[in-house]
């Protein structure tokens, strides 16, 4: 039996001990970097009613459509066939185990028959395969669609199986079809996962939504036909509210009309009597990835974008303005996971060479450039960051914060989407679209989806067309292999291409915090978000 | 009366003006306030104390002290010197939309006035319906419209939210005016329309198109920190004072109220000053 399957029949079996998991994915090398650092205490009496503050939509909260703010309420209405709990582990969902055969190439589901949708009718194995398959659909334009690129097939085997047929091996398969990609919730047979999902959202997932007003509230009540009895709710009723700044929203929790926000600032909320409230802490390999086009304007040289690597004061940054809620990154997305190459020294700041590295790059004085992104606590905070510190070197950045819409629908237009390969998109302002911009990645339990559609140059969400075959080679190294040893070593020849191009700029990774009443108990998120609260004793 | 003899009463009524107005306690204490903030925004940099993009990493939201005399936002960056450099963008945004608005409102009230007729009803209801739209809904249209936002822009908005209000002011000034008698000697003259609007009305109309001015231009401090605070304004982060309370009210809530008391302070003083100067010129014109 080979390391993959030994490792999938373990988490198979339903009564996995979490350590027991963790040792078997670090056999694999499969990413549980967080796994013992887990938030959510427990005290007071759990009310019936649930409010928590969530972010602002950045579209329509539909299966096919994810984007930003969308996350908390499929969250909600939505089941998977396997989680991502907030410990970072892999859990059972739908399906009650899964296992990887023909080295990593061929996996098969095996589903619960007890799912019902919340109109009432069972979850199907067709269900199952119409799902996967209207996502892999081009004319359906699924934001999900990249993470599973490689299903060359998904074919109902019986009742309770589901095999998938990639087109090559990757030992993370279950990560891509899990919650942490969000928009392959369950769909029902030929229901169409576009906007018109929204107005009824007929999921599996343990609420049920009541009313949904976009950017404002959603109201779900609990599912008392939740498959997983004892993930059901204590709460009867759930109000996700959302607020473009989750700043704004602590009046609101400090005058008991809100009883928790999620994802606030680590400083604000050490601020809040910790006699009324209790912090949820959960450290992610999320944050915001700065970009700067590799193919037009003022920063195709490499030099130039290391020069500006090389201003940030990253430890200062994080100690400072964020109060220590981050963990430092090297502008890679591998730093934070267990296969990361420790070796590969940390950026730091260094003026001396920055100014050397603009001078050989034949802009000594620094030159003009407008950094955009939209307008969000934590984006406002580094925007102004990168425009202090590039200012040491002479380099004079305005920053463009699209804050029209009330959220990021602007900057996400997607307009240019998907990311194609050379083909030279003038700067328009959008993620996509824009020369030096920044976008807020959420956690996820695994760098591949990161990799895959953010860096690769034939990525569908690559922002900094940089086509550097060192660099492809390193992901393609990553996600074929299937051990430990090869994982690291491609982490670590991706860590070396990440800074020797330094297309995307990443400081840090974010801790994210949410503040919960101390009425309120068993609130927790995992690090992309998901909220997992129950309202029970952790 | 001789042309020398006409200039020597002018003169004579400006020094006699000046002298009532020296004597304004209202004036003084107007023009005194307006005066350190138009001194701050020519010498701003001179003054602050740090650079106003500066970040003290070891100082967030810092309260005031002796090292940070009003305190330091959650970038650290210090608040004093951002007050005082971004008084620059504010005042002088402030002016050239009031000064835009006043030269396109004197124009259209003038004509109006003067020529009176179909031409003064249609631009007068035409005016009034500008008018009637609140000015903060014209600009953000404005902004939305033309879906970005910059210095210009903000200028050439309240300039035009202003004109007609400036017009109404001036036609009105103008009605009166077009009846005497000097403005049927000019006609006599057969002196061309721009000649009589411009050389004989309009300097019998200043003072009140200069009280206008100051109105408009307390009007136009807030307009631009409203523009700036809902982010339909300026940069983001930049120290102007409107998108400095945009920026850190929500800290509040967290007691950390000097980096949106400074800011918020700054824009009424400015404000306030310009009243005073405004109320001191009615009394001085006796309109």
């Amino acid at each position: 039996m080979s390391t993959i399957e030994q490792t999938t029949n373990e988490v198979s079996t339903n009564g996995l001990s979490r350590r027991h998991f963790i040792q078997a994915a670090a056999a694999t090398g499969v990413a549980i970097p967080f796994a013992q650092m887990i938030g959510g205490s427990s005290v007071g009496a759990a009310g019936k009613v649930f409010r928590y503050a969530a972010q602002a939509q950045e579209g329509p909260a539909a299966p096919w459509m994810t984007k930003g703010g969308s996350l908390g309420i499929l969250n909600a209405v939505g089941s998977w066939l396997a989680d991502v709990a907030p410990s970072g582990e892999l859990v059972p969902s739908v399906a009650t185990k899964w296992k990887g055969a023909n080295g990593g190439q061929t996996w098969t589901f095996t589903i619960r028959t007890d799912v019902k949708f919340h109109d009432g009718s069972a979850l199907t194995a067709d269900d199952v395969v119409y799902t996967i398959k209207s996502h892999l659909d081009p004319k359906n334009k699924s934001q999900s669609a990249a993470r599973i690129a490689d299903v060359a097939d998904c074919v109902k085997v019986d009742a309770k199986t589901i095999r998938f047929d990639l087109k090559k091996a990757n030992a993370n398969f279950p990560y891509a079809v899990s919650s942490s990609n969000y928009g392959l919730l369950m769909l029902k047979n030929g229901v169409k996962g576009d906007e018109s999902w929204v107005a009824k959202m007929n999921g599996t997932g343990k609420w049920i939504m009541v009313s949904h007003k976009v950017n404002e509230k959603t109201v779900f009540k609990r599912n008392d036909n939740y498959f997983d009895k004892a993930q059901i709710p204590a709460f009867e009723t759930m109000e996700q509210i959302q607020y473009v700044s989750q700043s704004a929203a602590i009046p609101a929790l400090k005058t008991g009309k809100l009883d928790s926000i999620h994802l606030l600032y680590g400083n604000e909320a050490d601020t809040l009597p910790k006699a009324k409230f209790y912090k949820t802490l959960v450290p992610t390999c999320g944050g915001l990835h700065m970009h700067m086009r590799a193919d037009i304007g003022q920063l195709t040289d490499k030099r130039v974008r290391e020069a500006i690597a090389l201003t940030l004061d990253r430890t200062a940054y994080i100690k400072g303005v964020l109060g220590g809620y981050a963990l430092i990154a090297n502008d890679s997305v591998m730093d934070s996971f267990p296969t990361a190459d420790k070796s590969v020294p940390q950026r730091n700041k260094d003026l001396t060479r920055a100014k050397a590295l603009l001078k050989e790059a034949g802009v000594p004085n620094g030159f003009k450039v407008t950094l955009q992104s939209w307008k969000r606590d934590d984006i406002d905070k580094f925007t102004q960051f990168v425009k202090s510190s590039c200012k040491e070197i002479g380099i004079d950045v305005t920053v463009d914060l699209d804050g029209s819409d009330g959220g990021g629908a602007r900057w996400y237009a997607y307009s240019v989407y998907p990311s194609v390969k050379g083909s030279k998109v003038a700067n328009k302002g959008e993620w996509l679209a824009s020369e030096f911009g920044i976008a807020e990645w959420a956690g996820r339990p695994t760098p591949d989806e990161y990799l895959t559609r953010e860096w690769k140059s034939t990525g569908d969400w690559n922002p900094h067309y940089l086509d550097a075959p060192e660099l492809d080679a390193a992901v393609d190294a990553w996600t074929s292999a299937l051990t430990p040893a090869k994982k690291k070593a491609a982490s670590s020849a991706i860590q070396k291409a990440s800074l020797k191009y330094t297309p995307i700029i990443i400081v840090y990774n974010e801790t994210r915090v949410s503040v919960t009443s101390n009425k309120v108990k068993g609130v927790e998120f995992n690090q992309q978000g998901a909220n997992w609260s129950t309202g029970k004793n952790a | 009366m001789s042309d020398e003899t006409a200039k020597q009463a002018q003169q004579t009524v400006l020094s006699e003006r000046l002298a009532v107005l020296k004597k304004n306690k209202a004036f003084i204490v107007g023009a005194s306030i307006l005066g350190f903030w138009v001194f701050s925004a020519i010498f701003g940099k001179l003054i602050a104390r740090y650079d106003q993009d500066f970040m003290d990493y070891e100082y967030i939201n810092s309260a005031p002290s002796l090292k940070y005399w009003f305190g330091t936002d959650s970038n650290g960056r210090d608040v004093y010197s951002r007050v005082i450099v971004g008084s620059r963008i504010i005042i002088v945004i402030s002016f050239l939309a009031t000064l835009l608005g006043a030269f396109l409102g004197a124009s259209l009230g003038l004509a109006a006035g003067y020529l009176k007729g179909k031409f003064d009803m249609i631009l007068m209801r035409i005016l009034e319906a500008i008018s009637a739209i609140p000015v903060i809904i014209i600009a953000l249209l404005a902004v939305a419209a033309i879906g970005r936002s910059s210095s210009i822009i903000t200028i050439l908005i309240i300039g035009f939210i202003f004109t007609p209000n400036v017009a109404r002011t001036v036609r009105a000034a103008v009605l009166g005016e077009s009846e005497l008698e000097y403005v049927a000697a000019a006609k006599l003259r057969t002196e061309n329309t721009a000649h009589i609007l411009f050389r004989e009305v309009l300097p019998n109309v200043l003072p009140t198109l200069i009280v206008e001015f100051t109105v408009r231009l307390g009007y136009a401090i807030f307009a631009v920190a409203t523009l700036s605070f809902l982010g339909a304004g300026l940069e983001a982060g930049s120290p102007d004072w409107g998108t400095q309370v945009a920026d850190t009210w929500s800290l509040i809530f967290t007691n950390v109220w000097w980096p949106t008391l400074f800011p918020s302070l700054a824009i009424a003083s400015v404000a306030v000053s310009i009243n005073l100067i405004s109320d001191a010129l009615l009394e001085v014109f006796e309109l």
